[in-house]
């Protein structure tokens, strides 16, 4: 009389339960059998900010990243085992400005740790501590692309800001874990130092190139490009988020002949297709494809390997 | 009545247990010396005004007249659903989310004619805990935990219309209905969450679980597992099962299985991915004296991105309904059906959407197997979408 599937079901229900009971005491020795872990365990939303965190936490703290450095941060799926770890998470930091609008809420929401909460101790957003660029004066519509209210979120990528938002960081990990206070604002005040003596040295490259003038895929150079008193030209994206469409790529190839503009840089996640086209019509043009990100290629392991990577393709761009 | 007060005694706990827990501290504001702070102009009056969005979607369907006496789209251009969202904190313990769908509803007059009226209800009004450590308290009307398809709004459906399961064994609007929520997180290594549900049991299309006592209620339980393959891939495991007292004065039982795989590349994940889904829904009608009426679905459906905008899909499913009770049961069945769909979709932006889909069904008792086709336009406005995995 009784129904087979109903039946199956049954059994399967009996199986799993057994199953994750199993698991659930596995898991319950191990997490008691493990010494305590001291460390303030925090969650980065991008590799960038991680980058941040690791050069001012250093030893004190334990950092997870939830978008990697080769996926775009603008599309991250708000995957439910990145809830898992935020629930462990003393720290959430964002890196803010709109850039993880469409999952972060979402993953802090379904981590159900209250102290991550926007606005409570373990938040932290460090767009909003920063001077952003290109906010949109006037009425911002869709009809823009996906632009972003609050302005570029992209400003990890110009070494003053990074540099800046290290004593602020160290102040809130500091708040967190007071015994390692001390070592956190070391820690900032080397980080900062050494910034800014290499962004000397950058400086000093980028004024020797003989151009300035260049195009990018998306708008995720703007900071960079205004550190470093780079001209974009024009970027492949007709609009942001919007992929670059015939007729804009033809206005592209004219402004580049126009300007004479050699080099153009796509963020390593981008089709690298449509920028060959752009080079292969305008002579002499240089495509390179960057990681604009931390860990987006390999050897980018901080903000500085990310800034040397791109003034070193601007050199190569310049070759003649 | 009973159920009012439980649900006073609910929101008490909640309130008690969120205030036992420490509220999240306000934060002194942190400024660089070199840094500015970035201040939206806002009005001091809209402010704290919730996020607003909307979503429109449009839809043409065309079909053999045989389908039109089953289906729940009739032929021909018209809305789909109209869809406004309001979503806010209310203070540093709870949510509000109200959902409200403006939808065609069709009538047939006493001379066969078919009229279409617009209805607007609320689909979901709920507030949820904020600050209730490892787990999420929501009491109002929502759309029950139960399997995977069941928690989608008609915009975020991976098909134009529903699985036959959702449709035909849940209900038009599927499992929706006043109640009460607590989705626990449970602190292992993998994603694992349990829910339990108590709903009232007597919203409009759930006929197999409408009793005839008002203090009846439906019980409702899912387990919910997601393990991560490697950094590109996750395999998702459900299991649902939820049981009433229905009009027969005994009760009605249904359980799910869920299996969903996802792959999406960690480098080139915006260009492709795939995904499998399988639901299984049984759904035992009990009457006193033994006799039973029992009905099961299983619908199976791939995704395949393959390019950026552009979307693949094909869904194979059976319905089973088996009458062995004498009396008829709430929500039964004509007998058996098969489908199966294709589905290519153009997605601009994560805005807007343009999908047509080919259906192909058998009904039991049917001696050639009926066609129709969709076309679905899907726009949304205002605040900016979740990202649903």
């Amino acid at each position: 009389m009784g129904n087979p599937v109903l039946e199956t079901f049954r059994t399967t229900v009996r199986t799993a339960t057994r199953a994750t009971a199993h698991r659930l005491l596995l898991a319950a020795t191990l997490a008691f059998a493990s010494p305590a872990a001291a460390k303030l365990k925090v969650v980065a939303a991008t590799t960038d900010v991680a980058a941040l965190v690791r050069a001012v936490g250093g030893d004190d703290v334990d950092v997870e990243t939830i978008a990697r450095g080769t996926q775009d941060p603008h599309y991250i799926e708000a995957k439910p085992s990145y809830m898992t770890k935020l629930a462990k998470a003393d720290l959430v930091i964002a890196n803010g400005l709109g850039l993880e609008i469409g999952w972060l809420p979402n993953l802090i929401r379904g981590a159900r740790n209250p102290k991550l909460n926007p606005g409570g101790a373990g938040y932290m957003e460090l767009g909003l501590l920063v001077r952003p660029l290109e906010v949109p004066a006037g009425e911002v519509t869709r009809a823009m692309g996906d632009v972003h209210p609050e302005g570029n979120p992209h400003f990890t990528l110009d070494p003053e800001r990074a540099a800046a938002l290290a004593a602020p960081l160290a102040e809130k990990l500091g708040r967190l874990a007071p015994e390692a206070k001390t070592r956190f604002s070391e820690r900032a005040v080397a980080f900062a130092k050494s910034t800014r003596e290499k962004l000397k040295g950058w400086a000093e490259r980028v004024a020797k190139l003989p151009t300035r003038k260049v195009v990018t895929y998306h708008s995720s150079l703007s900071y960079f490009a205004d550190r470093f008193g780079l001209d974009v030209v024009g970027y492949l994206e007709p609009k942001p988020g919007i992929p670059p469409s015939a007729a804009h790529v033809l206005e592209v190839i004219a402004a580049m002949k126009r300007e004479r503009v050699k080099i153009v840089l796509v963020d390593n996640y981008f089709d690298p297709k449509i920028a060959d086209r752009v080079a292969k019509g305008v002579p002499g043009a240089r495509v390179e494809a960057v990681g604009i990100a931390v860990e987006s290629a390999s050897g980018l392991n901080t903000l500085a390997d990310v800034t040397e990577g791109l003034i070193s393709a601007l050199e190569r761009g310049a070759k003649p | 009545m009973k159920s009012l007060m439980s649900l006073s005694v609910f929101l008490l706990s909640t309130t008690a247990l969120a205030q036992s827990a420490t509220p999240p501290a306000s934060e002194p504001e942190l400024k660089p010396a070199t840094a500015t702070t970035s201040t939206a102009p806002r009005s001091r009056g809209n402010a704290f005004n919730p996020e607003i969005s909307a979503n429109g979607l449009f839809l043409f369907a065309n079909s053999g007249e045989g389908n039109l006496a089953t289906s729940t789209e009739p032929n021909g251009l018209g809305i789909q659903e109209l869809e406004l969202q309001f979503t806010a904190d209310v203070d540093p313990y709870s949510r509000f989310v109200a959902l409200l769908s403006l939808h065609p509803e069709i009538d047939v007059d006493a001379a066969g004619d078919r009229h279409i009226h617009y209805v607007f209800e609320p689909e979901e009004v709920y507030a949820e805990s904020i600050a209730v450590p490892s787990m999420t308290l929501k009491a109002g009307k929502f759309r029950a935990s139960f399997g995977r398809h069941n928690l989608l709004h008609s915009h975020m459906f991976p098909f134009i219309d529903a699985p036959l399961y959702q449709s035909r064994l849940l209900g038009d609007e599927g499992l929706n209905d006043a109640g009460l929520s607590a989705a626990a997180l449970v602190p292992v290594p993998w994603f694992f969450e349990i829910t339990a549900q108590v709903l009232r049991g007597e919203a409009e299309g759930l006929d197999y679980f409408n009793s005839r006592s008002s203090n009846d209620s439906v019980a409702l339980a899912r387990v919910r597992n997601l393990f991560d393959l490697n950094e590109s891939s996750t395999l998702e495991f459900g299991l649902s099962g939820a049981t009433g007292d229905n009009r027969l004065e005994a009760r009605t039982e249904l359980l799910g299985v869920d299996l969903t795989y996802k792959w999406r590349p960690v480098s080139g994940g915006r260009d492709t991915s795939v995904s499998f889904t399988t639901e299984l829904i049984g759904r035992t009608v009990n009457e006193q004296g033994g006799a039973k009426t029992e009905a099961n679905g299983l619908s199976t459906w791939a995704q395949y991105q393959f390019a950026r905008r552009w979307w693949a899909q094909a869904r194979v499913e059976w319905l089973r309904a088996e009458e062995s009770g004498a009396v008829a049961a709430p929500g039964a069945l004509p007998g058996h059906a098969n489908r199966w769909s294709a589905l290519l979709g153009f997605v601009p932006t994560e805005y807007s959407a343009f999908r047509i889909q080919y259906d192909n069904s058998k009904a039991s008792g049917a001696t050639e197997a009926e066609h129709r086709v969709l076309a679905q336009l899907n726009f949304s406005i205002g605040a900016h979408p979740a990202h649903q995995y």
